[in-house]
């Protein structure tokens, strides 16, 4: 037996010698190219997951046995023709570099129906959707009257009258609304035969509770703002000036009284712009901390403008838009964009986002760039086009995790993958009412546009209710009600303290 | 050669050296461990390399194991039939003995592989010319520890012995209580004592008292105890240590019908036989169908482990219940009194005083134990992990064998060397295998950033390592059929179903190993590395309402 054992173990080890540098060269992707010149070479891998998955996969004229999501591998470098099909589905292709020793990915490539699923929703005509940002409802609008305005909450895909029958603020005409991101708070600046007010609407259910503090306020502000779960602390932006306005006890405090440019609140602290510096305070104004003291830098990014609007990324980078003009960051190279930006949207679980301008949407990704030996300068985070064919661009949504983008350009809605060029083509979904704006939650799946001519509201089927799909959007939900519960419980504790 | 074999005492040189030797396997596999999730951190690519060359090599090594594992199962398979006390009692005349059987004609393959190895033992024996002495001379001392198992526990044993094939009267059991175990289980000693002491050549109970200096509450101070007093024994009966085998069992430990038939044979065809301990195959049958599942999966694996050892007796060490020649134990100075793990310390002990002269006789014979059962599931689970913490614990005698061996030049430099690399290794495997495979394989694929989830290696190298696993399913699926085998076949009470659960249970077994294997064993070194010295642990196992398994499958 201990001949035996000696003899077994031998072959073994000679077989571990031979199998193991053999097995690691073929996980560092070196393969045998048995071509016209046979010689060793450095492979490459595809990976294509789609939405809805279970597309057939072709790779030139090859079809590829395994369905999406799937991996191809053993690929010898060069260019080769990608192709998904998916019955009642148009087929996706894409021309592959393969790369030796990388992996080209192609996450969640969305393959859209032929024949888009398209339903009218209300019998109503509506002149426009008024969208909020990130919130479980938006506003249809059939006239400028708050009593011509219903509350369309697009999960359940149920309307209801934003004022109840009867109420005092039903001829008081709509000015501006100002909404904070998932918070079920409205605060409209209307104009009534009396002049203009401010109304705070609670929307709870079915009931919306109205409360006027127009006295509260000294004139007509710029920005009004609020920590969501704090509903009653608002902030307002007027005239350069930063008031906090508690309207539980119905008293105004003046925070910063002159050159203000620009405000917002995060994690329960304010972040200011003030006289061309950046500083995070508490609630109150008081512990001001100075993010910015560079006043040269200061002056040159913020330039003394006013009326910038302020939103933070996943990873703390800060990000600093004028309405129709410049792009900032707090990290390097500062100004991200000169002029002509339109809107602004992150990324979720990413310190990247999307911007846009009439033209062109652009992604900038935030990811720490590592510094590699040879690099003589440290990578930054650039603007990298993703399309510019655009004429009108006024919407931009994110779909898969920023994988496709959504966008209205004038009245067409189109879809766009995100990894694709900047000259590449973008999908037409659907014509929309003119002047009229669109909705997409990924959650729903669904486009929501008032019908050209008709006005009625329809949408359209993005992200069908496959078993993928469907999982990924109750994961992704959860998630989303998971973070909110646990915002909320920071706010109450914060306010515990 | 003369050595403490313990790790009191000591000057303080040597107390140096063996706190060193004490850090040296904790802080390697925490080295291995942490290692692997810092590259798997910062160098993805390495880690995922790092792995595949492990996953082979495990792969590989187990493969060598399965291997032997069945030609193991297939030799106790083919003993089953010996009729050992026949080969026993004829080697009183070996050359007349080795005619009889070369003319033998046997009837099935089984016997002729079963006859063809038997003949070369006593070829073996006959060359050697160290002749045993005659059968009806060979004495058995049996030593069963008893802490603060009950009378339904210990009882059987003693009852298989009594009225087991061989002669009883050639037996001295003696019950080795210990003094803090309780009025209840000294009573119940004392019965048993009553009942059977008739049945055998003597039968004692010995009450070890409590707190003799340089003892720690450990097995090896109770069954030392015990020897002592039948050394006594046998010098008042005039029997010499040569002639006497002792047989140190667990308290639960009920050895099939054939076992002393088997020992005697070992012991006598065996020409060094009073330099050796003889090794059964221990399986866990008492409970096995009454015990949680992964209760079961655990001490099958230790079953299976010793199964495969005993396919390499030149590096076959004791394990559980055993037996030895009493002459070699009296002359080593019996068990360490300050060790937990007694069992594999005696060998080590006996082959330092011997310079290298001793050996590890495996017999193709089983002793039945309890599966560990506390009762409710949670209790069974502390109650595995603790037993597996102390058996784990037996890493303690690293310092003490490496110091032994550098100071015992009559062995063989390469053998040190090869023994005390493989005594290593075996311990870093134990606590770091299981995590390598279950939790590190996929370290590098979780902690992926985009730079290497955009590489060739993340991809290749989920692939090579689902290969792999998917290859070990096959030694996995053996691994069920033999322990299928290796089960009592007499069951009274459990049917068809009962099989497929257990066998179901397997499918558990990577989890099942990292909680009761390899965290243990993490523990075990973590505690000798930090100097957290382990208390004897006495694991609970309970009989209450239950009948044992009918073991007459044990061979």
């Amino acid at each position: 037996m201990t001949l035996l054992r000696r003899v077994v173990f031998y072959i073994l080890l000679v077989t571990y010698l031979i199998t193991c540098p053999l097995v690691i060269l073929y996980a560092l992707g070196y393969g045998y190219n048995p071509g016209h010149a046979p010689h060793i070479t450095k492979m490459g891998v595809i990976s294509l997951s789609t939405v809805p998955s279970g597309a057939s996969v072709y790779l030139g004229r090859s079809r590829f046995t395994e369905k999406t999501p799937t991996v191809i591998m053993d690929l010898f470098p060069g260019d080769y023709l990608l192709k998904a099909f998916l019955k009642d589905h148009r087929p996706w292709a894409r021309t592959v570099t393969v790369e030796p020793g990388k992996a080209t990915v192609f996450e969640d490539v969305l393959l859209v129906p032929k024949n888009l699923r398209q339903d009218t929703i209300a019998p109503d005509s509506f002149d426009d959707i008024l969208v909020l940002e990130r919130a479980s409802f938006c506003l249809l609008a059939k006239g400028t009257k708050l009593k011509d305005m219903l509350v369309f909450y697009w999960r359940k895909e149920k309307t209801r009258p934003l004022l109840a029958a009867g109420s005092p603020h039903e001829e008081d005409r709509l000015i501006e609304i100002f909404h904070a991101p998932r918070s079920p708070m409205l605060v409209l600046r209307v104009k009534s035969g009396s002049g203009e007010k401010i109304l705070k609407l609670s929307l709870h259910g079915s009931r919306t509770t109205v409360k006027e503090f127009s006295d509260l306020m000294a004139g007509a502000p710029a920005a009004i703002f609020w920590a969501r779960g704090a509903e009653n602390d608002l902030f307002a932006l007027d005239d350069g000036r930063l008031f906090r306005v508690d309207v539980s006890s119905k008293k105004t405090y003046m925070l910063f009284g002159e050159q203000v440019q620009g405000a917002g609140i995060f994690d329960d602290r304010l972040y200011v712009i003030k006289s061309n510096r950046v500083l995070r305070t508490d609630q109150d104004g008081e512990n001001i901390e100075l993010l910015l003291d560079d006043l040269e830098l200061g002056e040159k990014l913020f330039d003394g403008s006013r009326d910038f609007q302020i939103e933070k990324l996943e990873d703390s980078t800060l990000l600093f838009w004028e309405k129709d003009g410049r792009l900032i960051a707090n990290r390097f190279p500062f100004q991200l964009a000169g002029d002509g930006v339109r809107g602004v949207t992150a990324l979720e679980d990413k310190p990247a986002m999307l911007f846009w301008r009439k033209e062109s949407i652009g992604v900038v990704d935030f990811s720490r760039e590592k510094i590699e030996s040879d690099d003589a300068f440290e990578k930054t985070a650039k603007p990298r086009w993703i399309y510019t064919r655009g004429s009108d661009i006024q919407q931009v949504f994110r779909l898969l995790g920023g994988t496709h983008v959504l966008f209205r350009d004038g009245n067409g809605v189109y879809l766009l993958e995100a990894f694709s060029g900047p000259e590449s083509g973008a999908r037409f979904i659907v014509e929309a009412k003119e002047k009229s704006d669109v909705l997409f939650e990924e959650a729903s799946g669904k486009l929501f546009y008032l019908a050209p001519g008709s006005g009625k509201l329809s949408s359209v089927e993005l992200l069908q209710k496959d078993l993928f799909a469907s999982v990924k959007r109750t994961f992704e939900s959860e998630k989303t009600a998971v973070r909110n519960e646990l915002d909320e419980l920071s706010i109450f504790k914060s306010r515990l303290k | 050669m003369n050595f403490q074999f313990s790790s009191h005492g000591l000057s303080k040189q040597d107390r140096r050296l063996q706190r060193f030797l004490e850090i040296a396997p904790g802080l390697t596999t925490w080295t291995i461990l942490v290692g692997i999730v810092t590259l798997a951190f910062w160098q993805p690519i390495w880690a995922a390399l790092v792995i595949i060359a492990f996953d082979l090599y495990w792969l590989l090594r187990i493969f060598y194991g399965i291997i032997f594992l069945l030609l193991a199962y297939l030799r106790l398979s083919i003993e089953q039939r010996t009729n050992w006390l026949d080969r026993a009692r004829a080697l009183d005349h070996p050359e007349e003995y080795l005619d009889e059987l070369e003319k033998a004609d046997p009837k099935d393959r089984r016997e002729k592989i079963s006859l063809w190895i038997h003949k070369r033992e006593v070829r073996t024996l006959m060359r050697s010319r160290l002749f045993p002495l005659a059968f009806d001379d060979v004495h058995h001392l049996v030593l069963i520890p008893v802490v603060k198992e009950e009378r339904n526990v210990f009882e059987p044993g003693v009852q298989m012995l009594a009225r087991g094939p061989y002669p009883a009267k050639r037996m001295v059991v003696v019950l080795a209580v210990e003094e803090r175990a309780g009025t209840a289980i000294k009573d119940s000693a004392l019965a048993v004592q009553d009942k059977f002491k008739d049945a055998f050549l003597d039968f004692l109970v010995v009450f070890h008292p409590e707190g003799l200096p340089d003892e720690a509450q450990v097995k090896g101070a109770n069954v030392t105890c015990a020897a002592k007093m039948a050394r006594r024994r046998f010098e008042e009966l005039r029997i010499p240590f040569e002639h006497v085998i002792v047989s140190c069992f667990d308290a639960d430990t009920v050895v099939s019908e054939q076992y002393f038939a088997c020992l005697s044979y070992y012991f006598r065809v065996n020409p060094h036989r009073n330099r050796a301990s003889f090794q059964p195959i221990p399986v866990y049958h008492n409970n096995i169908w009454d015990a949680h599942g992964f209760a079961q999966v655990m001490e099958m694996g230790a079953s299976f482990f010793l199964l495969t050892e005993t396919t390499n007796p030149e590096k076959l060490v004791t394990f559980s219940s055993h037996s030895m020649s009493f002459k070699a134990l009296v002359d080593i100075g019996y068990w360490p009194v300050d060790m937990i793990s007694d069992d594999s310390s005696i060998y080590w002990k006996a082959f330092n005083h011997f310079d290298g002269d001793y050996r590890t006789i495996p017999m193709y014979v089983t002793v039945s134990m309890d599966v560990v059962d506390a009762g409710s599931w949670w209790a069974t689970v502390v109650s595995v992990y603790k037993q597996k913490r102390r058996w784990a614990w037996g890493v303690q005698e690293f310092p003490i064998i490496i110091r032994a061996f550098l100071k015992n030049k009559s062995i063989p430099a390469w053998t040190r060397v090869r023994l005390a690399f493989r005594f290593f290794e075996r311990h870093i495997a134990w606590a770091t295998w299981s995590f390598l495979l279950t939790i590190m394989s996929w370290l590098p694929a979780l902690l992926a950033e985009r730079e290497f989830s955009s590489s060739f290696v993340y991809y290749s190298s989920s692939r090579i390592t689902s290969v792999i696993f998917t290859l070990s399913y096959v030694i996995l699926f053996i691994l069920c059929v033999l322990s299928l085998c290796l089960l009592p076949k007499k069951k009274v009470r459990f049917g068809f179903l009962k099989q497929v659960g257990f066998v179901l249970q397997w499918v558990l077994l990577p989890v099942t190993y990292i909680l009761f294997s390899a965290l243990p064993a993490l523990d075990a070194q973590t505690r000798l590395m930090f100097g957290n010295y382990l208390e004897f642990w006495v694991t609970g196992k309970h009989r209450g309402r239950r009948v044992p398994s009918n073991i007459a499958r044990c061979v």
